[in-house]
């Protein structure tokens, strides 16, 4: 009897039953916290998460662990086109999702979630993201006049997209990338160098696959050869630290 | 029906979905959204980006950011490179330091362009900050070899230490023996603007040696050729290296050791340096050269041809930096080798010189925009030019970003028609829409302000010297260029008209300079009451501005936003305009 057979039964806030493989239920460090610490063949309850939710996040579970084990022929392209198709629903939904990878402590599908309400919020201004997350505008004038004072002032940072050249990267974001992940695809902005050296040593000879993000963000990603580090399963974007040389 | 979102997502929630957000902009975006994302944002920003040290105080910044671990600060006004900021005006780090080291235990990073930084500074920061990692003390001053010491020695994991640029009281090169033989961390190490005669070598070679992350390493002008061979079989590891002076006998065994050792770096795609160049030692370069993006040759006195050869091997080159010893002819050779070439600085050999030495034109720069498409970032200094040229230049490089053009003597005309260069100057902003940095040169009237204003809408930074002939052109300037952020002015007839209808104008941009203008006393007391929230500084090193009638032009004038008030740190020679500074001066 194969510990990859056990089934995990888990019950929605709707009353809904799912049955799971252990491998796909234990991606929720909740999930596996309680089951190894219950009684292993009871039913687990998922107050605060939906059936429908609750579906599509075991879709994404099982797609990892299968193409992390091997089960399934995907290539980490792919995988990261499934991601970012995952994410491609309608707002309540996206917000249903990061809600419960955050009380069923998903970490990849937590960052995956995160950082697609990341790229909703960039380049707006403040009126947009309320509009866009219908977020009542609590200021009041005056407030609202002096933090933007403050922020032009003294926080403000000319220029759009200059000659950026990459200074050296910087090794807490390369360890958080690594410690974070599970990656197996990580994403570069564009116009920046890779320093392969440096992710393989902090990476520990383990593989990741590089991307690099062109310039139009609606454009599909190309991948760019270079060494394969594989580190797991999920997604996460890279921030490299860079300077303006004016 | 939509969610709202502000009351649905817990804290931590939002604070994830913020550490996906870097931008200072998008940042700043976050924190007007609403009262609950400005709260969580605050606490959750790591890095700041301080533009002028004066707009605000360490106070205010540690009470909105208590958990920086990265901060930035700009000091003097930029005019100060040209040594128009007497000594003595300000920008010193001390009290920020000071500040900090109470309130970020954890700070990391602090980079530091044109700011006073002295000994008792750099030892606190040693004493402070237990995670220090990065020091970047660009154009610096204010400090020794004794200061560097006290960072050496303290800061356990430091990765980055870079001068460039900076004024050290060079005591004694053995600060350098101050990294303990633990330290392994450094991934950076910039030297170059030190002058001592006697660096610590074996220390530096030691240093090398236990650091495998050094991917950066600037020597300076101390180190000699012979030396280079060392340092490199030593760090094959490099992407960025400065040489020392490049200067030694023709030896076969030294060039045969020197271009083995270059060779090794599989990664180096930068070299910076060569101080006193032998041209016989440059083909050791050539095994890099194809893989080289930047180039500085800013101090090699190396004449054209040698140069033309040298160009010729560097097809990926992004960046140039070089001296106007290579002449038209170089650049032509550039234009035809580099076609990746984002960015040329052209420097001049004889800055005093009335005649000109070399034979570098207008034509040079012809010929790398049409033979760069990709060139977005100009610096160049010659003697002639023509708005034909400028047309041209124009129409080749639409995506120029930044064009600074530095006509050495003042107030030059087209040398073909005689004509002030307002068209030239025109097309430029008119073809290139992405405009961020002009500055300007040559004979010009108030036409090329109109052209500007009307053209330059992305405009952030312009520097005029010795143009326009009335305050429209100023006028132009501050009511159309709608992204004007930092304007500096020097020798131009503009006066206070202008400046007193855009003065709203000036709290829309970070700082104005204007020096050996027309501007009158009694205009600067009349900006500082209109404009309570600028801070309107007179400098003058000869008398007090109040000893003359009020119609009298100040010598020198800078005028920047604070949300600090005025800044009680001002030496004897700078008068401050608001009412409550000048009761106490």
């Amino acid at each position: 009897m194969g510990s990859t057979s056990t089934k995990i039964k888990l019950r929605t806030s709707d009353q809904k039953v799912f049955e799971v493989e252990k491998a796909v239920a234990v991606q929720s460090q909740t999930i596996k916290y309680i089951y190894e610490n219950g009684c292993p063949d009871s039913v687990i309850h998922v107050h605060s998460v939906s059936g429908d939710i609750l579906s599509k996040i075991l879709d994404y579970c099982k797609k990892h662990v299968n193409s992390a084990a091997g089960k399934e022929d995907i290539s980490p392209e792919e995988l990261y086109e499934w991601d970012a198709n995952f994410v491609k629903v309608d707002q309540n939904t996206l917000f249903d999702l990061i809600l419960a990878a955050n009380c069923l402590k998903i970490e990849s599908l937590l960052d995956l979630t995160c950082q697609t309400v990341a790229n909703m919020i960039k380049g707006k201004r403040p009126e947009e993201i309320r509009t866009t997350f219908n977020i009542k505008n609590d200021y009041t004038i005056e407030a609202e006049e002096a933090v933007r004072r403050e922020n032009k002032w003294a926080f403000d940072m000319l220029g759009g997209v200059g000659t950026m050249v990459i200074e050296e990267l910087a090794d807490d974001t390369m360890s958080k990338c690594v410690t974070n992940a599970k990656s197996r695809v990580c994403v570069i902005a564009a116009n920046q160098i890779v320093m392969m050296r440096s992710i393989s040593k902090l990476a520990n000879k383990k593989s990741i696959d590089v991307y690099k993000q062109p310039q139009n963000p609606t454009t599909p990603r190309i991948k760019e050869s270079v060494k394969q580090i594989n580190v797991g399963t999920g997604f996460i974007e890279l921030f490299f630290h860079f300077k303006c040389k004016m | 029906m939509q969610k709202e979102m502000a009351y649905s997502f817990p804290d931590e929630v939002l604070k994830h979905v913020f550490s996906f957000i870097q931008s200072d902009k998008d940042r700043n975006a976050v924190s007007l959204v609403c009262k609950s994302w400005y709260e969580i944002e605050r606490w959750c920003r790591r890095k700041v980006f301080i533009g002028n040290c004066y707009a605000v105080s360490p106070r205010m910044v540690i009470r909105r950011f208590p958990e920086v671990r990265s901060i930035e600060l700009k000091g003097k006004p930029h005019f100060a490179d040209f040594n128009l900021v007497p000594d003595g005006w300000g920008g010193y780090v001390l009290q920020w330091i000071a500040e900090m080291a109470g309130a970020y235990p954890w700070l990391g990073e602090i980079r530091l362009k044109r700011m006073v930084v002295t000994d008792e500074s750099l030892e606190l920061i040693a004493k402070s900050f237990k995670n220090f990692k990065v020091l970047v003390l660009f154009s610096c001053e204010g400090f020794s070899t004794d200061g560097l010491a006290a960072i050496a020695a303290s800061c356990k994991n430091l990765r980055e230490l870079d001068l460039r640029e900076s004024e050290v009281d060079d005591l004694s090169g053995h600060w350098l023996a101050q990294f303990p033989e633990t330290c392994t961390s450094l991934v950076s190490l910039n030297i170059s603007c030190l002058g001592s005669d006697e660096v610590s070598f074996s220390a530096l070679e030691r240093l090398v040696d236990r650091c495998p992350n050094l991917r950066s390493l600037q020597l300076n002008r101390a180190v000699t050729l012979d030396k280079i061979a060392n340092i490199l079989r030593r760090a094959p590891q490099l992407v960025d290296f400065g040489t020392g002076n490049y200067a030694a006998e023709l030896q076969p065994d030294v060039f045969s050791n020197l271009a083995g050792a270059f060779s090794s770096c599989k990664e180096l795609k930068s070299l910076s340096g060569f101080w006193d160049v032998v041209p016989a030692y440059l083909p050791a370069l050539y095994s890099i050269c194809p893989r080289l993006t930047s180039l500085n040759l800013s101090y090699a006195t190396i004449q054209s041809p040698d140069l033309i050869k040298l160009v010729s091997h560097c097809p990926r080159l992004q960046r140039l930096l070089v001296l106007d010893y290579v002449e038209d002819s170089g650049l032509e050779e550039l234009a035809s080798s580099c076609k990746d070439l984002q960015e040329l600085r052209v420097f001049p050999s004889d800055p005093f010189g009335v005649e000109p030495n070399v034979s570098l034109t207008e034509q040079g720069l012809v010929a790398v925009s049409l033979g760069c498409p990709k060139l977005q970032s100009v610096l160049y200094f010659c003697r002639r030019m023509s708005n034909a040229a400028l047309v041209t230049i124009a129409q080749n490089c639409p995506n120029l970003t930044r064009f600074r053009l530095c006509i050495i003597e003042p107030k030059t005309p087209d040398y073909l028609t005689l004509e002030p260069l307002d068209a030239g100057f025109g097309a430029i902003v008119e073809h290139c829409k992405d405009l961020r940095r002009l500055s300007l040169s040559g004979l010009l009237t108030d036409h090329v302000f109109e052209y500007i204003g009307t053209y330059g809408k992305k405009l952030e930074m312009l520097s005029v010297a010795f143009a326009g002939d009335s305050d429209l052109g100023l006028h132009h300037v501050l009511s159309g260029c709608e992204s004007l952020r930092k304007l500096e002015i020097r020798d131009c007839p503009f006066g206070d008209k202008a400046l007193l209808a855009n003065a709203a104008k000036l709290e829309t941009m970070r700082s104005l300079w204007m020096s050996s203008c027309a501007v009158s006393f009694g205009a600067c007391k009349l900006l500082g009451q209109k404009m309570p929230k600028l801070n309107v500084e007179v400098i003058d090193e000869t008398e007090p501005p109040d000893s003359r009638p009020e119609s009298y032009p100040v010598d020198k004038l800078y005028i920047y936003r604070s949300v600090a008030g005025p800044r009680f740190d001002m030496p004897p020679f700078v008068w401050s305009m608001d009412e409550a500074v000048k009761i106490l001066h």
